[in-house]
Formats: structure tokens, C-alpha cells, sequence
């Protein structure tokens, strides 16, 4: 079921195995039709996980050319897009576990929180996106990650559950933990704020 | 919180979704009505969902398109990398190919093309010099002619 206000696009997989099919065969088109579809959406994703503009670009290159590398042994086993999803999700995981991130990102939590009397004050839902973007990027990685692909990007429990290979009860248990450590994290926010 | 609430958070992704059975929906939104604690968890989630929902998709660079064009470039292009037999076919070929070639650079070195010039010289009353130095010269030889003979294609 998705109810949320901007869903993925429902692919036409027939049109879409047929091109992934000529880029195995070493269509070099196809392959850039591909990577041309899907480019936005990894670096969203990559963005979101991984918390930098830099990282997210270096991390689209390095999936895309994980992909073109290995888009010989595919064997359709699973739709193109649950593929991706699923090596660009794990790279930015990693990514982000490797580089320690989560610290800077509460660093920059407390930069990025507004001052006490701002000359332009944001309306109250932009600066509960903003208050919301920053918990978000402080949430460990493993939260952060089917929060990302559940929310932003509209996936199922079930393709989250496919896509970072975990059952689907643990997606929703992480899913929930997710919602009570923003909660927190915005509710704490909101009390230094109103100091 | 007590065991229902347990229970209903246990579901609480569910109830929000509306996934749950009739039946099983109505008993947790009694225990919303009842529990302000749980209420306020429902309420939290909603309010995240919906605005999680709308935050913008963060714009990719410009030239992310280029950049990954020149990542593949240098990639292993394992998806490209031609058949085995294919290799060995082209591997024979070139072979072929350099054998055609040696043999063709061998022959003209065996055979050169050669252009003979005879230079002889006209000697006052005596004749030729060729006639002098070589009498029986009807029909040179290379070998006689070597030193006089010079050669287009050394």
C-alpha cells in the first residue's frame, strides 16, 4: 500500500528487461537509458543515507559502474530496480558506517539549528521539514536507511525487506524505533529552542 | 505503558497504514481513544509520514551524467569484454596477418628488385674499357658487374 504524496513511478517492466537485456548484451545505449532513468533516484538515495552531496555523487559513479560490471551474471531473479536499490542502499551504508558520519551529522544538528531571533523567520511546516531533515540525518544508519526507502523513496515493507535482504518484521521494528528516536530528537530540539 | 500498549505499538505501523483487519482496527482505536500516550505516538507518526513525505528529493549535480559516462569508461567493461573464442579468433588473425607480412619482407630480400646500369667508357683507340678489362663480355654476369652495377633497392 502507498499513500504517501509523491510514489515511485511504476516501471513498465517488460520495456524495462527488454533494455536491460541489449545492455547485457553490450548495448552501451541501453545501459546509459538505464543509469540516465535511475541516476536522480540513487544519488537521492545515496544523499539521504550518506548525508553529503559529494559522497552521494561519488557513491552514484561507484554504483553504477558496480552495475555495469556485474549487469552480466543478472539473472532476473529479482526486478532491475530491486537491484539497484539494493547495492546503492548497502554502498551508502557502508559508506557511511566506514566514515563515521553520525557524528559530524549531529555537528552539524546543532549549526544548522536557527538562532533565537532570526531576521526571516521560516513558517512553521518549513521549519518542521528543517527540524525533521536534521533528526533524520542523526539517526543511526541502519534507521536512517528504511526510513529513507519507506518515506522518500515509497518502497514496500516488502521490497525494503528484499532490498536490504532483512525480514519484514525487522523493517517495521526499525521503522518504529525510527519514529520514536525522531520524535525524541525533535521533541529535544524544540525544548532547547524554546530556551 | 502497560501490555496493550505493548501490543498496539507492536501494530502501530499497521494501524497507520490501515492495514490492520476490521475487527482488529476498531479494538486499537479504542485503545488510542483511552491511552494518551499511544495517541500522541499516532499522532507523532502521522505528522512525520506526512512531512517526511514532502520534503523535497535533493537535486543531483549537474554533471552526474558525465561523471558517471567517465567512471564506465575506466570501469574493468567486464560487460563488454568480448568471448573467449573471440579473443583467440582475433589473436590468430593478427598472427596470420604478422606471418603474411614476414614472409612478403623476406622475399623482397631475397629477390630485389634491381635496376642494372653498365658504366663503360669510351677508351681512345682501344675501345671500351669494358672491352679492355673483360674481352669475352657479351652476356655480364651479376657477379662481374658487381662492382659497377648500382642498386635501387639495397
Amino acid at each position: 500500500m502507498s499513500q504517501f504524496p509523491e510514489p515511485r513511478e511504476a516501471p513498465d517492466a517488460a520495456a524495462e528487461e527488454a533494455l536491460v537485456r541489449r545492455a547485457q548484451a553490450g548495448d552501451r545505449d541501453a545501459f546509459r537509458s538505464l543509469y540516465q532513468k535511475y541516476q536522480d533516484r540513487v544519488f537521492a538515495t545515496a544523499y539521504r543515507i550518506a548525508g553529503d552531496r559529494e559522497t552521494a555523487a561519488d557513491l552514484t559513479q561507484e554504483v553504477f559502474v558496480k552495475i555495469f560490471e556485474e549487469l552480466p551474471g543478472f539473472r532476473f531473479g529479482s526486478r532491475f530496480s530491486t537491484w539497484l536499490y539494493r547495492v546503492a542502499a548497502n554502498h551508502a551504508i557502508n559508506k557511511a558506517s566506514e566514515t563515521a558520519r553520525h557524528a559530524r551529522l549531529n555537528e552539524r544538528i546543532a549549526r544548522e539549528r536557527p538562532a533565537a531571533a532570526p531576521a526571516d523567520p521560516p513558517s512553521r511546516d518549513r521549519f518542521a521539514g528543517e527540524r525533521l531533515q536534521a533528526a533524520l540525518a542523526a539517526l543511526s544508519v541502519k534507521l536512517r536507511a528504511v526510513t529513507v526507502l519507506r518515506y522518500l523513496e515509497g518502497l514496500s515493507y516488502e521490497e525494503i525487506a528484499e532490498t536490504l535482504e532483512l525480514s519484514i518484521g525487522t523493517v517495521k521494528s526499525r521503522l518504529f524505533l525510527a519514529h520514536a528516536t525522531l520524535r525524541e530528537l525533535m521533541d529535544d530540539d524544540v525544548k532547547e529552542g524554546d530556551r | 505503558m502497560n501490555a496493550t500498549c505493548a501490543i498496539f505499538r507492536e501494530s502501530l505501523l499497521d494501524y497507520v497504514d490501515e492495514a490492520l483487519h476490521p475487527a482488529v482496527r476498531e479494538v486499537a482505536r479504542a485503545h488510542e481513544r483511552s491511552c494518551a500516550d499511544c495517541a500522541g505516538l499516532v499522532r507523532s507518526v502521522r505528522e512525520q509520514r506526512a512531512l517526511l513525505s514532502s520534503l523535497p528529493r535533493p537535486a543531483a549535480p549537474g554533471n552526474l551524467g558525465a561523471r558517471i559516462e567517465r567512471a564506465l569508461a575506466n570501469s574493468r567493461r567486464a560487460a563488454f569484454r568480448p568471448r573467449r573464442w573471440t579473443a583467440w579468433g582475433a589473436a590468430a588473425a593478427a598472427a596470420v596477418l604478422v606471418a603474411i607480412g614476414l614472409m612478403a619482407g623476406a622475399s623482397r630480400l631475397r629477390a630485389p628488385e634491381r635496376s642494372i646500369t653498365v658504366v663503360d667508357v669510351e677508351l681512345p683507340d682501344r675501345g671500351t674499357l669494358l672491352g679492355r678489362f673483360a674481352p669475352s663480355y657479351e652476356n655480364p654476369s651479376a657477379s662481374l658487374l658487381d662492382p659497377l652495377v648500382s642498386s635501387e633497392n639495397p
